[in-house]
């Protein structure tokens, strides 16, 4: 039964599913065991080849209008909260939370050009959902490549650890429509959503409390980072800094 | 159709999450035709059945409906597709060399979507998932409605076939 064991585990290696006590075991294991090494690379190989060949199905645009026709929204009509919406607004105000602003950021925002509230919404969900992240790891060598290989320009990942921002995992979010790689970090028992978007219109490096999240936007070349958490903003503005030195002490090749 | 002030909603949930959708269709039914159907069929079962959507990961919850619409499909359009040797789970990939790593890492697309099409449909169902889809154990456990080492068992079991097949020194 342990050789069956040790194939489930061996691909939530390769997954990035195992947490850091689990991949450091599995290392340990690796360097001894020259079956499993040779496994774990043919399997290696073999992700690597899918990524090459594959490309992944798009919808086409025929199927995608229809379907957005399907549900095209009435002007009119303002919508009345769904159940799903009440729910997630209860769940806030348990916490404590509660605000008519609340309701109002969890509206969808797909037409917001200021990403903020959209950010806010993605980064509350994920606090509601008890998962805010895809993938959860605070090894960047996994979460980079997990990136890397759903975006053409995989994001800066610094592990900030050592400043007391060790990196929990990393998702996905749809910013306007299009997916944003985001990073979660972790300070004491909070989340830290770092999301990295194009950089556009003119610079801004800013601070900002919103419904009581503290925002925290900059900018490094070409990407606009946004920091959301429910942190304090000296703590926030802490990480900008933690970040940033990190970014420059260890320049991308 | 009429409108429901549910719509613009549907629109933020769905259409962010339609190419994952249509990707998974693609696969699990091997051509596009049957997969924009099913994909469609999915977006309205998704619409009626909006009010039940938790706001856990839409993406996930799109992914579960698309999937049982494609089993349906496949079900009525072709059962031979769907069946199964007795203990799936149990079943050894059969004995040979052990796959090469050299042959694996020249395999073409063409017979990469060979092997994978191959693959028993819980198998295959897993692989898309994880390696198309980009999804979490987590969330193929919830779509497919099995447990995590389900998952973990049949994504071995199908990555173990695909090397097999990719990998065999006589298979070029």
């Amino acid at each position: 039964m342990s050789t069956g064991n040790e194939t489930l585990i061996t691909q939530a290696a390769l997954d990035g599913e195992l947490d850091a006590a689990g991949m450091l075991d599995f290392e340990n294991r690796l360097a001894a065991n020259a079956s499993l090494a040779a496994e774990y690379g043919r399997l290696k190989t073999l992700r690597e080849v899918m990524r090459r060949e594959l490309v992944k199905p798009v919808a086409p645009q025929a199927l995608r209008q229809r379907i957005a026709a399907m549900a095209a929204p009435s002007a009119a009509v303002r919508p009345a909260a769904p159940p799903w919406r009440a729910m997630a607004a209860s769940a806030i105000v348990a916490a404590g939370l509660g605000s008519a602003s609340t309701w109002l950021a969890l509206r969808p925002a797909i037409e917001d050009t200021n990403p903020a509230s959209t950010l806010i919404a993605d980064h509350k969900r994920g606090l509601l959902s008890g998962q805010p992240f895809d993938i959860a790891s605070s090894d960047r060598h996994t979460i980079k490549p997990w990136f890397a290989s759903r975006f053409a320009l995989a994001p800066r990942v610094i592990d900030l650890a050592a400043q007391g921002f060790p990196l929990a995992g990393g998702r996905i979010d749809v910013i306007a429509g299009v997916p944003a790689p985001v990073l979660v970090y972790r300070h004491k028992e909070h989340f830290i959503s770092l999301t990295a978007l194009p950089a556009r219109g003119s610079p801004s490096s800013q601070a900002l409390v919103i419904d009581g999240y503290s925002v925290r936007v900059w900018r490094a070349g070409g990407t606009e980072y946004w920091a959301i958490s429910d942190i304090d903003p000296a703590e926030l503005s802490n990480f900008r800094q933690s970040f940033a030195a990190a970014a420059k002490a260890a320049p991308e090749k | 159709m009429t409108k429901t002030p549910s719509d613009e909603h549907f629109a933020a949930v769905v259409m962010p999450h339609l190419d994952d959708a249509y990707a998974l269709a693609r696969w699990l039914t091997g051509n596009g035709t049957d997969a924009e159907d099913i994909v469609q069929d999915a977006c309205l079962r998704a619409l009626r059945g909006l009010d039940r959507y938790s706001g856990g990961s839409a993406r996930a919850w799109l992914l579960a409906i698309t999937r049982n619409t494609a089993f349906t499909w496949l079900a009525r359009n072709r059962p031979k597709a769907l069946v199964i040797t007795e203990d799936i789970e149990n079943l050894t990939p059969a004995d040979g060399a052990t796959p090469e790593e050299a042959l694996i890492a020249k395999a073409d697309a063409a017979a990469i979507e060979r092997a994978i099409a191959a693959l028993p449909p819980p198998f295959m169902e897993t692989l898309v998932l994880r390696d198309i889809n980009g999804l979490s154990y987590r969330d193929i456990a919830e779509i497919t409605g099995v447990p995590l080492g389900t998952v973990m068992s049949r994504l071995a079991r199908a990555r173990g076939l695909l090397m097999a097949a990719l990998g065999r020194p006589e298979a070029k």
